[in-house]
């Protein structure tokens, strides 16, 4: 699948472990992009042309809600699709981040299946 | 106040080993010498209606085994001084997310802080409130700790 992914966790061994799933939804491996916060998915996005972002919240230096609205703000960027990937369990955060028009969301623990199913949906109805 | 019950919090922390990393686990009695003995702990506070904190405890053979699981790979080939703290910290956050969850339900209006690594100073004073799981025969201790003083984690 010529698709991007971008993982934005803070969790290395977790991006990893996505990372994997990732590659099981059939994208190659060097199309798969890490950053640590939203500050360094915003510097990878300005880089790299990203057809899908998969979302943590909670993180240090700029999470996952402060990235999501940075995006939205950017014209060139405001379009991109987000997935959130997260415990997060807050409605009024989940509806705030869907009224900036994430696509979905996903809630740990997930099962890779889970995740596989929700990549093909969004990259599928993308192409 | 709420009350998430050692039995329910195991249940929980089994099915979050079971969905994150395909590991099995049992819940065991609760021996606190073997409590005692864990080599690293995280913890992880939430906020909202109630507050409190969900604290895990274990030993390096079960991180590695997790993060083992997580990545894919052998025990044998996980460096511990790289993944070891950060295999403690996001299965904190994710039996705390489950916690939230379970206190809230799909109303829920708890908000979860960042894991940090703790000290486990005060784990004697919450047995009550600890449950025992062997995990392919390493014990992992999880602790849920309600405050008495609601918090805001608020963004």
């Amino acid at each position: 699948m010529n698709c991007n992914v971008l993982i934005v966790d803070d969790s290395p061994i977790l991006r990893m472990a996505i990372r994997k799933v990732v590659r099981l939804s059939g994208i190659e491996d060097d199309r798969i992009h890490e950053a640590g916060n939203g500050r360094e998915a915003l510097d990878v996005l300005e880089t790299v042309w990203i057809d899908l972002v998969l979302l943590d919240l909670n993180m240090p230096v700029m999470d996952g809600e402060q990235f999501a609205q940075e995006l939205r703000r950017r014209p060139d960027l405001k379009d991109v699709a987000v997935v959130i990937v997260s415990t997060e369990a807050n409605k009024d955060r989940l509806q705030r981040l869907r009224d900036l028009g994430i696509v979905d969301s996903l809630h740990k623990p997930f099962e890779p299946e889970d995740l596989c199913k929700l990549i093909s949906k969004v990259l599928g109805v993308k192409q | 106040m709420s009350n998430l019950t050692p039995d329910r919090l195991a249940e929980l922390t089994v099915k979050a080993l079971e969905r994150t990393a395909f590991m099995m686990a049992d819940p065991v009695t609760l021996d606190p010498d073997a409590l005692a003995a864990a080599d690293r702990s995280a913890a992880v506070r939430y906020g909202g209606p109630e507050s409190g904190c969900v604290t895990l405890h274990t030993t390096d053979d079960f991180l590695r085994g997790l993060a083992a699981n997580l990545l894919g790979v052998e025990p044998e080939s996980i460096d511990l001084a790289s993944y070891g703290d950060d295999a403690i910290k996001e299965l904190t956050n994710i039996v705390g997310g489950s916690v939230i969850l379970e206190l809230g339900g799909r109303e829920c209006t708890y908000t979860l802080g960042l894991p940090q690594l703790s000290p486990r100073s005060s784990v004697a004073s919450q047995l009550s409130r600890t449950c025992c799981l062997d995990c392919e025969g390493h014990l992992l201790f999880v602790t849920w700790e309600p405050a008495t003083v609601p918090v805001s984690l608020a963004a």
